[in-house]
């Protein structure tokens, strides 16, 4: 930043060195050829009794500020504020509108590269506001202080993108260079799908697989450099972690439905088994499986469920002696539910690559039980 | 660039001074007989401005080339003069003002795509391309049939949940009834044995416009122009989403219609893969949610009826 301030004033310096220069030759041109000839009037310093230095002085200025100088430099002036507008009129389009900055701000912070004093608090971002939508695109230079847990995602003019993450509550700003733009801030709060696995008839029916998962957006090697640009293309910030937790839901559930299928297969013989072992209860929890299956949106699940429920409160207790004789949680071993889980990663793995580009989650851990 | 209307004042101010300015000076070197002068002038104004205004507009592009930078200084000051719009801007996914729905269309040689988003062009008038984030410089004209969001999307077609079948309740708007059941009944179909199903499939999508030069994306093309004519639409591109998202629901029905109930139950919920002609210029992941029946009291999966 030191740097851009240095380069900053340079250039302010070289061009006011190149102001004079063309004004002097103006001045030189209006002395030497004088082109408007007696038009060419100028200040009226007609003293007659000058001494030579004052004479000089007198000469110079009435050369740099004659009507032929004058008039030059504010043609000159004019043409360079004519561009400027037709300019800045280009810029409305190319840049996108921002609350923090007009295209004139932009012009100037890039032309002499100047630190950014500019302070943007973005902390309190609304979540489900994509940066882009909510019209705070934030062009350097400046300052930003972005939410705890995000990562703000910065384009320079090449467009490679850094990552900058904020893991905790941070008060120091996120500082955007000359020339670059904040396009994007992504909540990377680690996460948890819960998938309510009742209805289905595996062994752990009845309980809740509560899958917890993190962001991999703390590298910032290229690998993932390219892979996040990738991402930031197709992600909208506002429900991208919702899209995510509903991939893990769905993908949950196709899995386990093949998991059950195989299960079925294999125990073909000890299903005709349940048959004769069911008694009227779990003739009952035959009907009431019937009733409905559901993916319940945000693990909230739908009034008729809880009605059934309320109804019938032994339905989903699998410690019930009554339970029906595929319920057989203890026999499942750990194992077989990590690999269940492990096979549900590779899963979402593929997905998430296929959609957004890039591997973006990773889960971290899971957890079965707890009666929904 | 812009019309009349939203001309620049500041930039209409400074134009008429420059003028004023430059006939009172070739008035007085006419007057002094300095016609040397007078053709130096215009020559030293005309480049003083290519000059400026091609540094100054290295400030916002600085990768353009100067003949580029040129063309657009041409093409900036005749819409300046003539006010005539030569320049488009689409912003996530949408072509900014009422382009689409001019019957004659201005000619456009600059083309600005923002983050998110890619632009269906018509060049020649017979070549369409798709043109991702950037800034374009046209020489010919060209016409901008639509714009595309790359953004990924979630759509859910069919009922949420059985109470979607319910009559018509006290409170409800008749409007959003019918909207319920209508959006239920885009899924209906019949099973090969004769089972009457709805389904709740959601679909996550995004239109692939990273690959132009694959055949995928031809067709995608083709789909595009020839959907263009006929839709009014302002923004063609929600058209190709929903003309795109009708094929993959039409597949799915096909699939319902060749599989007996049993097989539909045993194999879904969980993730449905459609026929390849289906994916043109998508990348989607299509999951089967729910399966519900219109006559009985429950719906979804029905689990214990494989």
């Amino acid at each position: 930043m030191k740097n851009n301030t240095f380069t900053g004033i340079l250039k302010l310096v070289i061009m006011i060195m190149l102001f004079f220069i063309i004004w002097s030759i103006l001045a030189i041109i209006s002395t030497t050829w004088n082109p408007y000839g007696p038009f060419n009037f100028g200040l009226p310093i007609t003293s007659e009794n000058r001494i030579l230095s004052q004479s000089i002085l007198s000469d110079i200025i009435a050369s740099y500020f004659s009507f032929f100088t004058i008039s030059h430099l504010l043609l000159l002036s004019l043409v360079v504020l004519f561009c400027y507008f037709l300019v800045r009129n280009l810029g409305k389009y190319i840049f996108s509108y921002s609350p923090y900055h007009s295209t004139a701000r932009i012009f100037f912070s890039r032309l002499f590269a100047f630190n950014g004093n500019l302070l943007i608090d973005l902390s309190n971002l609304h979540s489900p506001n994509s940066l882009l939508n909510s019209h705070s695109i934030t062009y350097g230079p400046a300052q930003v202080i972005i939410p705890p847990y995000s990562a703000a995602i910065i384009q320079d003019k090449n467009n490679q993108l850094r990552i900058i993450t904020v893991l905790g509550i941070d008060n120091n700003p996120v500082i955007i260079n000359s020339w670059e733009k904040l396009i994007e801030i992504i909540d990377i709060k680690n996460g948890s799908s819960s998938i309510n696995i009742k209805g289905i008839n595996l062994p752990f029916s009845g309980k809740r697989i509560c899958l917890k998962y993190r962001y991999l957006t703390d590298k910032t090697t290229n690998a993932v450099n390219n892979s996040i640009s990738t991402f930031v293309k197709v992600c909208n910030s506002g429900n991208y972690r919702m899209m995510i937790e509903s991939i893990i839901q769905f993908e949950s559930l196709s899995l386990l439905n093949q998991y059950q299928n195989s299960l079925n297969k294999n125990q073909h013989t000890a299903g005709r088994n349940i048959k004769q072992v069911g008694d009227n209860n779990s003739v009952r929890i035959k009907r009431l499986h019937r009733q409905f299956y559901y993916v319940p949106p945000k693990n909230k699940l739908p009034l008729f469920l809880t009605r059934n429920r309320k109804r019938h409160p032994n339905f989903y207790n699998i410690n019930n002696k009554n339970k029906p004789a595929y319920n057989v949680e203890k026999a499942i071993p750990q194992d077989e539910l990590t690999s269940i889980v492990h096979a549900l990663s590779r899963n979402v793995d593929r997905t998430m690559i296929h959609l957004f580009g890039s591997k973006i989650i990773e889960i971290v851990d899971y957890q079965i039980g707890g009666k929904d | 660039m812009q019309n009349d209307k939203t001309r620049d004042s500041s930039a209409t101010l400074t134009f008429f001074l420059l003028s004023i300015l430059l006939i009172f000076i070739l008035i007085i070197l006419i007057f002094t007989h300095e016609y040397s002068w007078l053709v130096f002038n215009f020559l030293i104004t005309f480049i003083l401005c290519i000059i400026t205004f091609s540094f100054l507009l290295s400030v916002f592009l600085p990768l353009l080339n100067f003949e580029d930078k040129l063309f657009v200084f041409w093409k900036s000051v005749s819409s300046f003069i003539f006010g005539n719009k030569i320049l488009l801007a689409i912003n996530n996914g949408i072509i900014e003002g009422d382009y689409l729905l001019l019957n004659n269309k201005p000619k456009i040689h600059l083309l600005v795509v923002n983050d998110k988003s890619a632009a269906v062009v018509l060049e020649n008038r017979s070549q369409t391309n798709i043109y991702q984030p950037g800034f374009y410089v046209f020489r010919k004209p060209i016409t901008v049939l639509g714009a595309l969001s790359s953004e990924l999307k979630i759509a859910k077609i069919g009922p949420e949940n059985q109470a979607t079948f319910d009559p018509k309740t006290h409170g409800e708007n008749l409007s959003d009834y019918h909207a319920r059941i209508s959006g239920a009944e885009k899924t209906r179909a019949i099973t090969r044995d004769g089972v009457e199903i709805f389904s709740l499939i959601q679909i996550f999508y995004r239109i692939d416009v990273n690959n132009i030069e694959t055949e995928i994306n031809k067709d995608l093309l083709n789909l595009f122009r020839n959907s263009f004519p006929i839709s009014s639409s302002p923004q063609p591109g929600i058209v190709l989403e929903n003309v795109l998202l009708e094929k993959i629901l039409n597949d799915w029905k096909r699939t319902v219609e060749n599989s007996t109930f049993k097989e539909i139950v045993t194999n879904f919920p969980g993730k449905y893969h459609p026929q390849k002609e289906i994916l043109i210029g998508l990348i989607l992941e299509v999951f089967i949610t729910g399966i519900y029946q219109l006559n009985k009291s429950f719906a979804g999966l029905i689990q214990n009826e494989k």
